[in-house]
């Protein structure tokens, strides 16, 4: 075997690998664990032990015939999410030394389409962050550039895909998480609508929010993955009684009879020179093609963001009140009361920004602030769905900003958690309505960072967003 | 400011969270400016406003059965303590 160029592969390239018999699921496996041995991204948590097992029954499955086109291709999983009997760390000290139990649904689908699972990927610590410096595991480097952050939360995941650590990968994506960190790697990635994919297995760090959605090197393979891992799940009850689409054939629809929309909210100050005109460019571009693209206006946006920090830490404090030392993770000495035990362990095992989120959560659900701030928050929660459900009345697809900036550099934020914040400006809208986005790279800025544009559809319309992305990425732009 | 040293130490003990005197100043001053800026939703007029409480239309929620199950005895063995198939805490009052 010649060795394999592993990097930016395709799903449909790795399959005729394989009919061609260029190199086996076994041969592409370990030519990934080799890559992600040598990395110095730092994208990795744990490799899977079982990765070549499976590559292995892979790689039998494909020569009976039986395989799908998922058999045999490599994925790697947010260390958040659960695979039975792997490290499944969330990033923290709390659970460092924790096996997860049961498979997250999402993955249980993937591997039974026969995907092999490569290992976890590291993330800010129970999905907290916009930069991937809250990890235990230290941070993780961008690939276009290793002084500067690949996003966050899901930055491990996005940094391997562009790295070619692995072809594809799994994130999870509360406030931007996934979209945020694909924009700052230049790849694909897409939050499904909320229901669209089930939570069971997914650590919940705000419930009412959290999705997983794939990470990919082409619209495609992330279309592969969501039309395999979407649908009902009787063990998230949150999870959508819709017929799950073939987004594979939602590729080939027609674009140019979707009706675009710019909301002019998201094009306010604050939005860098460079990606505002990139993404003029391209508008003008679509004109130019046929499109038909209108200004349109989501009035509460500027409340999005406030929404979104009230709403997320109360469900945080809450979900990591589980957090407890007793039924699993970091433990301490015996000799302690109760009380003692769960403030020594929580001490020890949380972050800054998990304890930050803690307090702030605490804070906010607290009796005499509950109704100014949470229940407020509630309420802003229906006028924002109510603005994208006027909108979506008469538009198909909105095009928006991923991020106001490219990657910035380590360090830049971690001291100022409100300006860390405000980067998951344009992202927070989709999980506070429960609508559908993806992140596709359109350009590059000076310092040869990607830029990432924003498609946002209405709840369930992934199809839309499919058809539009995969037409943005056949011209190249 | 609006959360002081003894606030936050409050909500710490709420939380079962332990702090240094250092994280006790550093959240006051932070939360202090995070909440200066999102607090701006308390003063929108929000009385015919209905809240929601997640993005999904919540009729869509089904509620699976409610069928006795056996317990994954796995999830047992990953207790820090336990005894006769049960989870073992430490004391609850001082002995």
């Amino acid at each position: 075997m010649a060795s394999i160029d592993i990097k930016n592969l395709t799903i449909d390239q790795i399959q005729a690998g394989f009919r061609a018999k260029d190199f086996s699921s076994v041969e592409l496996t370990k030519a990934y664990l080799q890559a992600i041995k040598t990395d110095k991204l730092n994208a990795f948590i744990s490799v899977s032990e079982n990765a070549l097992i499976e590559a292995k029954a892979a790689d039998k499955l494909l020569a009976s015939g039986r395989g799908t086109v998922l058999t045999g291709i490599p994925l790697a999983v947010k260390d958040i999410i659960l695979v039975k009997g792997l490290l499944a760390t969330a990033a923290s000290k709390i659970l460092a030394n924790y096996r997860a139990a049961y498979t997250a649904t999402a993955v249980g689908r993937l591997q039974a389409a026969g995907m092999v699972v490569l290992g976890k990927t590291n993330c800010d610590e129970f999905a907290m962050g916009a930069s991937n410096e809250n990890s235990y595991f230290g941070p993780v480097k961008n690939p276009h550039d290793a002084r500067r952050v690949p996003g966050g939360s899901s930055g491990g995941s996005a940094a391997a895909v562009a790295a070619g650590l692995a072809p594809l990968a799994l994130g999870t994506d509360t406030g931007g998480s996934i979209r945020q960190p694909a924009a700052f790697c230049g790849v694909v990635g897409v939050k499904p609508s909320y229901g669209r994919v089930s939570r069971y297995g997914s650590m919940a760090m705000a419930s009412s929010l959290d999705q997983i959605g794939p990470i990919a090197n082409t619209v495609k393979d992330a279309a592969y993955l969501l039309r395999t891992m979407a649908g009902q799940d009787p063990l998230d009850a949150t999870t959508l009684d819709q017929v799950v689409p073939d987004y594979i054939e939602a590729l080939s629809g027609q674009a140019k009879t979707l009706r675009l929309g710019l909301p002019k909210e998201y094009f306010g100050k604050g939005l860098s020179v460079e990606i505002r005109s990139a993404i003029n460019d391209l508008v003008e571009k679509l004109r130019s093609q046929g499109f038909d693209i209108k200004r349109v206006s989501l009035p509460y946006s500027d409340y999005a963001l406030a929404a979104y920090y009230l709403l997320m830490p109360a469900e945080v404090s809450s979900n990591l009140a589980r957090f407890d030392g007793l039924l699993y993770g970091l433990s301490d000495k015996k000799n302690l009361s109760l009380d003692q035990w769960y403030k020594q362990v929580r001490e020890d095992g949380f972050g800054p920004e998990s304890k930050r989120r803690i307090i702030f959560g605490t804070y906010i659900l607290s009796a005499g602030y509950y109704d100014a701030y949470y229940k407020q928050a509630q309420k802003v929660r229906t006028l924002i769905r109510q603005d994208f459900a006027k909108v979506f009345k008469n538009t198909d697809v909105l095009l928006t900003p991923a991020t106001p900036t490219t990657a910035f550099r380590l360090g830049e934020k971690s001291q100022d958690p409100l300006s860390m914040y405000l980067s998951d400006i344009y992202t927070v809208g989709a999980n506070i309505a429960g609508i559908c986005g993806l992140v596709l790279p359109i350009a590059k800025d000076k310092n040869n960072l990607p830029i990432g544009l924003q498609l946002l559809a209405a709840p369930l319309a992934e199809e839309k967003l499919f058809t539009l992305a995969n037409y943005l990425e056949k011209i190249n732009i | 400011m609006v959360l002081d040293k003894k606030d936050i130490q409050n909500l710490a003990d709420l939380a079962k969270l332990k702090l240094s005197g250092r994280e006790i100043r550093d959240y006051a001053r932070q939360l202090d400016k995070v909440l200066a800026y999102f607090g701006k939703i308390k003063k929108l007029k929000l009385n015919q406003v209905k809240e929601s409480l997640s993005g999904a239309d919540e009729r869509a929620t089904v509620w699976r059965q409610d069928q006795p199950k056996i317990s994954d005895t796995s999830l047992l063995q990953q207790a820090n303590m336990s005894a006769d198939g049960y989870v073992v805490a430490p004391n609850v009052f001082k002995k």
